[in-house]
């Protein structure tokens, strides 16, 4: 076997394993491991990862935070699959994040193995906002460009995103299941 | 066959060699353009899914008062934590970026209302008691046409006025 035919072969064995593999997170069936990270990460500061004060925070969103995946791009529901929200409404944003690969949940149901639970709310004709709930039982969010946290706008844990204290996002829009990971950012949910 | 080998590494060393320079001129005409609009990018934190109104402060009179402004805010020896952003939904305060260097302005600034924070190597923290700072931040905002006057109620009331 010469060379050429040898470098053939390592590239094509590169896009098997590498490549072709990638092309199924919508699914998540690549995932490595099951559940969202924790709000606290292993070092006990409150999610780190995101609070950089510098391109991380500031450049990812709530929508980011929610299906735990770094973009840099304050990722929009359906700009990925080239069907973004028309209004600021419930069904519009609830319509574009299932054309991202969301799956709507309810508050009772559990999420498959490898997703985890989203919840949506809107500010009508303003803003939307998503909360992602712990493997605690507790949920969290990060208001935009500012840091993630575990408390809500009267500085209460949030057990219930539907009874948490959100201010103008009067409207609670509903549950999804989205494509976690259990690394912070890691998330599989294409969105950007 | 070593010649025809000799000959694809002498394409490959061309071709290397050519990327190398097309990449430095773009990036020198980048350089370039960044020095061409000199200002400040100023965010308005206000919104949680949606891109936040931003816009670039590059009045002269405008930077002037604002460094002013920033020379005359006291130093804030008490104030604890890493950011005078609060994690909050609705309005968040102002983030103004200094990535094209406008020279005696510092590279960072965070304000919430009367708290301001400014970034150089360290963080300092000052506290402007009129909330000027916060007031020529917003007022440019709406000459620029960032934000209308429906979101600068809504700032600083923290309520939605009526239709």
């Amino acid at each position: 076997m010469n060379r050429l035919t040898r470098l053939a072969y390592t590239l094509l064995l590169f896009f098997v394993v590498l490549i072709i593999p990638g092309c199924s997170h919508k699914d998540c069936s690549h995932a490595m491991s099951c559940g969202i990270p924790p709000y606290k990460d292993a070092y006990h500061f409150p999610a780190v990862f995101w609070n950089d004060g510098g391109q991380i925070q500031f450049n990812n969103n709530c929508y980011n935070y929610a299906n735990n995946k770094r973009t840099d791009s304050f990722a929009q529901p359906g700009r990925y699959a080239g069907a973004m929200y028309s209004s600021l409404t419930c069904s519009s944003v609830h319509q574009a994040a299932e054309a991202d690969g969301l799956k709507p949940s309810s508050a009772s149901a559990g999420c498959p193995c490898k997703k985890d639970k989203i919840a949506l709310v809107v500010a009508p004709g303003i803003d939307f906002h998503w909360y992602r709930l712990g493997f605690d039982g507790m949920w969290s969010h990060k208001p935009g460009g500012t840091q993630a946290t575990n408390v809500d706008n009267s500085g209460n844990l949030i057990s219930n995103p539907e009874t948490a204290n959100r201010g103008i996002y009067t409207d609670f829009c509903g549950y999804f299941c989205t494509c976690s990971d259990s690394g912070q950012g890691q998330g599989h949910a294409q969105i950007n | 066959m070593s010649s025809k080998r000799f000959g694809s590494l002498v394409d490959l060393a061309v071709f290397m060699v050519l990327f190398t320079l097309v990449s430095r001129n773009a990036a020198w005409g980048q350089a370039q353009e960044t020095a061409k609009t000199r200002g400040l990018t100023v965010t308005v934190l206000v919104y949680s899914g949606r891109q936040n109104p931003s816009y670039v402060l590059d009045d002269s009179d405008a930077l002037k008062q604002l460094k002013a402004l920033l020379d005359k805010a006291k130093t804030n020896e008490r104030f604890e934590g890493t950011t005078v952003i609060p994690s909050q939904l609705g309005y968040s305060g102002i983030i103004v970026s200094n990535e094209s260097r406008v020279p005696a302005l510092p590279f960072q600034i965070e304000i919430y209302k009367k708290d301001v924070a400014v970034k150089n190597e360290g963080k300092k923290f000052l506290i402007d008691e009129g909330q000027a700072i916060e007031t020529l931040l917003l007022d440019e905002a709406i000459k620029k046409g960032a934000i209308d006057k429906k979101i600068l109620e809504f700032i600083k009331s923290g309520k939605l006025p009526r239709e």
